[in-house]
């Protein structure tokens, strides 16, 4: 300490004691910067709840950011599981083979009765004066990553505002329902999957026509909720969207009842989460609702024209 | 260039390797590994660096860059925005102000000092998820992705002391 004092300069400051308010000054601003970041944080987590559009714009920017990376990235590990898929025992090829040549003959005489029930079912229409059937415009894309952890269940697809995607969209595959369009990038959305605690999806029972509204659990089933009282519903039930608020087609399978109990009733999705690699997205509005801009009925055009063989 | 700059450039590529490597950590948790349910147990691979860097090159570890991670990944994986960027930056405080305790100790102690941080980085995600969504939410998936985060801290401490070895001697 002696010799600190004999070296001191003149003229100047204690250099212990601009040394220890140096020192205060930094924790100081680090204690401050802590709790403008605390604040921060807290204010965006508020903001996010409300679903500001600068927030999703933000999110949309770095998922399309980001999305080519995770979607490279990710290759190797479905190369990977496609050589496993390859080493299935010569039983179950034998097996799965005698599957698809019965699938084939069904699907072989459901396409001979196609054109009679097309006829009749536009005879009918036509009767009934129900107007013409919008069909939607689909757009394959390709699974980049399935997001969220433990409470957040959505997928992101590499397809975007620049492949005519808007939010809202239903996303299906082979097997039904998967959910619907939330974020949107360039290049790649975010799918919130049907199964997710915030997924709303009105339905209906197919055989009975009940409608109902299907309720995400962030679980393997989701639940029945809105079924009126006094109704049975039986277990194996098939789930199909009811198209109520026309912004999804009706008539998409969604899944089998899998329990009904005393208050709960639980549907089991068709889809298979661990298997996705492709999915459909569709574009579907019904003309004549409240937003629905006239560009949107000339893509709805180009879409059905596309589609027509 | 001159050879200064070029040192200099060198020196503050090196010093950014923890924050680099805590985003790739970010990176690592979204990638789609086609195994059951592999999403939801998926490890805390962030909280991983972030431990590491903190208790052994804290100064390269600043606080605002560990909550712009935070950001990073809240935007990446669609949570809440901001929640991760709070538990982080909770987290490398927490363990910057307390790394005396583990420093220069044996690697059991470094271990289970980061399976307690885990614990209460399970709890407290799931207690302010349940909260924002308002329902009790089911921990099942988060006990799942506990365990395997605590158990892939080995690995993850061992490849960023590689890059801390190979890369960051002298900086």
């Amino acid at each position: 300490m002696a010799r600190r004092r004999r070296g001191k300069p003149k003229g100047r400051g204690h250099p212990l004691r601009t040394g220890s308010l140096l020192a205060a000054l930094r924790l100081w601003t680090r204690r401050f910067a802590i709790l403008a970041m605390v604040l921060v944080a807290g204010s965006l987590i508020a903001i996010d709840r409300i679903e500001s559009p600068v927030t999703r714009d933000i999110r949309s920017g770095v998922t399309d950011l980001f999305a080519p990376f995770i979607e490279t990235v990710s290759a190797p590990f479905h190369a990977a599981a496609e050589w496993f898929d390859a080493f299935e025992s010569n039983a179950t090829v034998r097996e799965r083979n005698a599957e698809l040549v019965q699938e084939i003959e069904r699907l072989r005489l459901a396409l001979q009765e196609m054109p009679a029930l097309q006829k009749e079912n536009r005879r009918l229409r036509a009767l009934v004066n129900a107007g013409r059937r919008i069909e939607g415009q689909h757009l394959t894309a390709t699974v980049v990553s399935d997001t969220g952890g433990p409470y957040v269940r959505s997928l992101l697809v590499r397809a975007g505002s620049a492949d005519g995607i808007r939010r809202g969209m239903a996303v299906i595959n082979a097997n039904g329902f998967i959910g619907r369009i939330v974020e949107i990038g360039r290049h790649a959305s975010r799918v919130l999957l049907v199964t997710d605690l915030n997924s709303r999806l009105p339905v209906r029972l197919e055989a009975s026509g009940l409608r109902a509204l299907l309720t995400g659990t962030n679980g393997r089933r989701m639940q029945l909720t809105y079924v009126p009282p006094n109704v049975s519903v039986a277990v194996g039930a098939l789930i199909v969207t009811s198209g109520h608020g026309g912004v999804l087609p009706p008539g998409i399978p969604v899944g089998r009842v899998d329990s009904v109990g005393r208050d709960t009733i639980l549907v089991r999705p068709l889809v298979n989460w661990n298997r996705l690699t492709f999915v459909r997205i569709i574009d579907y509005r019904t003309p004549g609702l409240v937003g629905d801009a006239p560009d949107d009925h000339r893509q709805q055009e180009v879409g059905r024209r596309a589609e027509t063989p | 260039m001159s050879e200064p700059i070029q040192r200099a450039i060198d020196r503050a590529v090196r010093r950014s390797f923890p924050m680099a490597t805590a985003a790739v950590a970010s990176l690592a948790g979204v990638i789609a590994v086609p195994a059951p349910d592999y999403n939801q147990i998926a490890p805390a691979f962030t909280l991983i660096a972030v431990y590491c860097w903190s208790v052994w090159r804290p100064g390269l570890l600043p606080l605002p860059g560990v909550f712009l991670v935070g950001l990073f990944e809240d935007l990446l994986r669609g949570l809440p925005l901001g929640l991760t960027a709070l538990m982080l930056l909770a987290a490398a405080g927490f363990v910057q102000s307390q790394r005396g305790f583990v420093f220069g100790r044996s690697f059991t102690l470094f271990w289970l000092v980061f399976g307690l941080l885990t614990i209460v980085w399970m709890a407290v995600e799931w207690l302010a998820m349940s909260l924002l969504l308002w329902q009790l939410l089911n921990p099942d998936a988060a006990v799942f992705r506990y365990l395997l985060t605590f158990g892939l801290l080995p690995v993850g401490a061992a490849m960023l002391l590689f890059v801390q070895r190979s890369g960051m001697q002298n900086v």
